[in-house]
């Protein structure tokens, strides 16, 4: 991108690869869906409400993943919702991101041990950015979607569609030991 | 309503008659992602016209094996997960547990304790009933009661962060008393929390509670008789909004409660608009609680008692605590180990879906969020 | 206590406090049932909770009622084997164990029979374990080498729990003496200690109820 006025166009013409102007105004008008799943849910809303006030950043929640860019999964993915979860991310429109809030989005947190649990959400959607916490404040989840933001407008750090892990998942699906399946 | 048959002695809904123009019946799938059903709840909703027919809710979502998992932990370690239980007030949870464990291995806790533990289970109340107004004003359509209620709840929640450490899911409350020691500015910080809050409510009563909408789209809907509340052991203001005046401060008394004065607030209607009041109203008693332990807490002295816990093998005990969504229950069992033998938690909002099908049915679409908001579950502790 | 209980087969001879609370204990269907009707008529409208648990020889039903009019509470206990975990539903007196029920099928896996609608409530429909019965671990697995502790006698244990008792309060007239002699002699020797049965107990005992293999 820049200014050119040398060779006679005028000057306020601004030349610039039409990816990147689509890549900058995606990132200032992201479009996060409201999906709570637990604790980490109160925090997101926080983060919109009036304190913290996340409209400010153009990050506006819709209510279905057909308006969504980004998914904030807020809490822990058990094995009933992880299909669920999954069907979402792919009903939302390309380009898209996720961003994995809380210690039990990221790996299972308190609750990793246990039977019903999937261990991290990064198991069935490409997760973009890891915020850590139990539950993380809504500064936090303010910063993660900020460096969302840049991830977004930087062609360098942009998300490559083509990379859902769709064989992992079948093989999770299957049923394993006493006929619980592993999703 | 007319249209509806009861029978049995619970009043359950059994059939319903067919209307004169029939049309085919539509299903619709509300949840598990819904921005109105707070959480991960799915109901099938069979429609006919604009007519619930029928209402199976579906729960499980959100199940973490908190149960299990707790099993496995010594007594002391259980807590942290308490918190996450019922999150929008964790700090209830913890005291059903805690009390438990105390009366079975016997540890005396000193009044300050006592009245600053019931100061903050009331301050949780209000921060419960702030989420439960914003976010059931929102699902009716209004946005700013929402910024309203979460900009107070924040200044409540840095009264906790403060003492606490922690905003939301302090881990706070220990056998004996408390963890740590209150922050100086603790009672200070309630009172001045109870002058402006309460200088405010008037104006929330007004945006809200008395609005003509408000009230339009829920009075008359999603009526609870009182023979089907107490037969599905419904309780809190759901319960109390049916004409019972049940309240566990006032029956059981726990902590600092047998040394406060207060009236258990309750309405007879048993409609959406009843539940609401019955919250409302509560905010003003919480204050008033606060206030009193305010004034009557002890200034010095110390914050945990002694005593260590030990339960012999096959105690048990079933200990409930009026929580802000009702009777938060605790069935703790001993095996004379480190840790509980078994844990079951019996929480209010599990209790309450049971009745969808019963609130639901013979009523208007339009009406089943107003009628969903208003029983006020939270479904981290609906699936544990 | 205002139900009639003399022709219904307590599994001990008398209500006891567990923890504070009266419980009775029931280890045939028909009583426990026949109890709770009688609760119901007694005016014992609140239902509290209800639970299962796996306690190491069977699963067992923990049911806590409450009178609203005067706020007493009960609580009642089954047991039942783990080769045949039928309970009788009581979701029909009180309709708000209903999901109780269905969760301690879905977890502990006691079948309620006369549930109107027995099935999973928290896990999926295609799930097979019963996750919170003692033969698994917290990740859903089996337990290495856990196997039912038998069946305990409750009438010997009663009847330890009297001795017990009994050595107690002679220890207790004994210490009110001035004489230290006699009193170690009424004490006696050891007195004799309740065997109560230890769920996690590895014993390889004979068991009819070998919660192993279902």
């Amino acid at each position: 991108m820049g200014l050119l006025g040398k060779d006679g166009r005028p000057e306020n013409v601004i030349v610039a690869k039409l990816d990147d102007l689509i890549n900058l105004a995606r990132s200032r008008s992201m479009w996060p869906l409201t999906f709570g799943i637990a604790c980490c849910a109160i925090e997101m809303m926080n983060s919109s409400a009036t304190r913290y006030d996340a409209d400010r950043f153009g990050f506006f929640y819709r209510n279905t993943p057909r308006q969504a860019d980004v998914m904030i999964v807020s809490g822990t993915v058990n094995k009933k919702i992880a299909k669920r979860l999954r069907t979402l991310y792919e009903q939302m429109a390309e380009p898209k991101w996720v961003i994995s809030m809380g210690a039990c989005a990221n790996q299972g947190g308190p609750f990793r041990q246990g039977y019903s649990v999937l261990e991290g959400v990064d198991k069935i959607v490409p997760v973009d950015v890891y915020v850590p916490g139990c539950p993380p404040r809504p500064e936090a989840l303010l910063q993660a979607l900020l460096l969302l933001r840049d991830k977004v407008a930087d062609p360098e750090l942009r998300y490559v569609p083509g990379t859902l892990m769709e064989a992992d998942f079948n093989v999770l699906a299957e049923p394993g030991q006493d006929g619980r399946s592993h999703l | 309503m007319s249209a509806l048959t009861l029978s049995g002695a619970s009043g359950r809904v059994t059939g319903l008659e067919p209307l004169p123009h029939q049309t085919n019946t539509m299903v619709v799938n509300l949840g598990p992602q819904h921005p109105a059903t707070h959480g991960v709840l799915q109901i099938v909703l069979g429609i006919d016209g604009e007519r619930v027919t029928s209402a199976t809710p579906h729960i499980g979502f959100l199940h973490r094996n908190h149960e299990k998992i707790e099993e496995s932990r010594s007594y002391e370690q259980v807590i942290p997960y308490l918190d996450r239980m019922d999150y929008v007030s964790g700090l209830q949870n913890e005291l059903a547990y805690v009390l438990a464990v105390e009366s079975l291995s016997g540890i005396d806790v000193p009044d300050r304790a006592k009245y600053i533990r019931t100061a903050l289970f009331e301050l949780n109340r209000v921060i419960s009933h702030l989420v439960w107004l914003g976010t059931y004003l929102l699902d009716l359509g209004a946005i700013t009661p929402f910024l309203y209620a979460f900009r107070d709840r924040e200044k409540a929640l840095d009264i906790i962060e403060r003492t606490c450490g922690a905003r939301m899911l302090p881990n706070y409350f220990t056998f004996g008393g408390l963890r740590r020691d209150i922050h100086p500015q603790f009672w200070h910080d309630l009172v001045d929390f109870c002058a402006y809050f309460e200088n405010i409510l008037p104006e929330y009563e007004a945006l809200t509670i008395e609005a003509p909408v408000f009230k339009a789209r829920t009075q008359g809907v999603g009526l609870m008789s009182k023979e089907l509340a107490i037969n599905h052991g419904i309780s809190g203001p759901n319960l109390r909004a049916s004409g019972v005046n049940h309240d566990l401060r006032k029956d059981q008394p726990y902590d600092a409660y047998p040394y406060l004065e207060f009236e258990v607030i309750s309405r007879d209607e048993g409609d959406a608009w009843a539940r609401s009041k019955v919250r409302f109203d509560e905010f003003y008693q919480s204050l008033n609680l606060i206030r009193q332990c305010a004034y009557k807490a002890p200034r010095t002295g110390a914050i945990k008692g002694k005593g260590r816990v030990k339960i012999d093998e096959g105690q048990q005990i079933y200990r409930s605590v009026e929580g802000s969504r009702g009777q938060l229950g605790v069935y703790l069992m001993s095996d004379g180990g480190a840790g509980p033998y078994r844990i079951k938690h019996r929480s209010p909002s599990f209790v309450v879906l049971q009745t969808i099908p019963d609130l639901f049915i013979g009523q208007k679409f339009a009406d089943v969020i107003a009628i969903l908001g208003s029983v006020d579950v939270v479904l981290g502790e609906v699936d544990r | 206590m205002d139900i009639s209980l003399t022709d219904l087969k307590l599994r001990r001879p008398l209500p006891e406090e567990v923890g504070g609370e009266q419980v009775f204990h029931f280890e045939d269907t028909q009583s426990y049932r026949s109890f709770c009707e009688r609760a119901k008529a007694a005016g014992y409208d609140f239902p509290n909770c209800l639970s299962g648990v796996d306690v190491g020889y069977g699963l067992r039903s923990v049911l806590h009622l409450r009178r609203l009019s005067d706020k007493a509470e009960i609580s009642a206990w089954l047991d039942i084997t783990y080769k045949e975990p039928h309970a009788p539903s009581v979701s029909d007196l009180w309709g708000g164990l209903e999901w109780h029920e269905r969760e301690a099928y879905d977890l502990v896996g006691i079948h309620y029979q006369g549930h109107p609608d027995l099935r999973r409530i928290l896990l999926e429909d295609d799930w097979k374990l019963h996750p919170l019965q003692r033969q698994y671990d917290t990740g859903g697995y089996k337990k290495e080498g856990w196997e039912a502790v038998p069946w305990p006698d409750w009438d010997k244990i009663a009847q330890e729990k009297e001795d017990k008792r009994l050595a107690e309060e002679a220890k207790k007239a004994a210490r009110a003496k001035p004489a230290a002699k006699e009193a170690k002699e009424a004490a006696g020797g050891d007195s004799p200690k309740p065997v109560r049965p230890r769920p996690a107990a590895k014993k390889p005992e004979e068991s009819n109820d070998s919660g192993g293999e279902r």
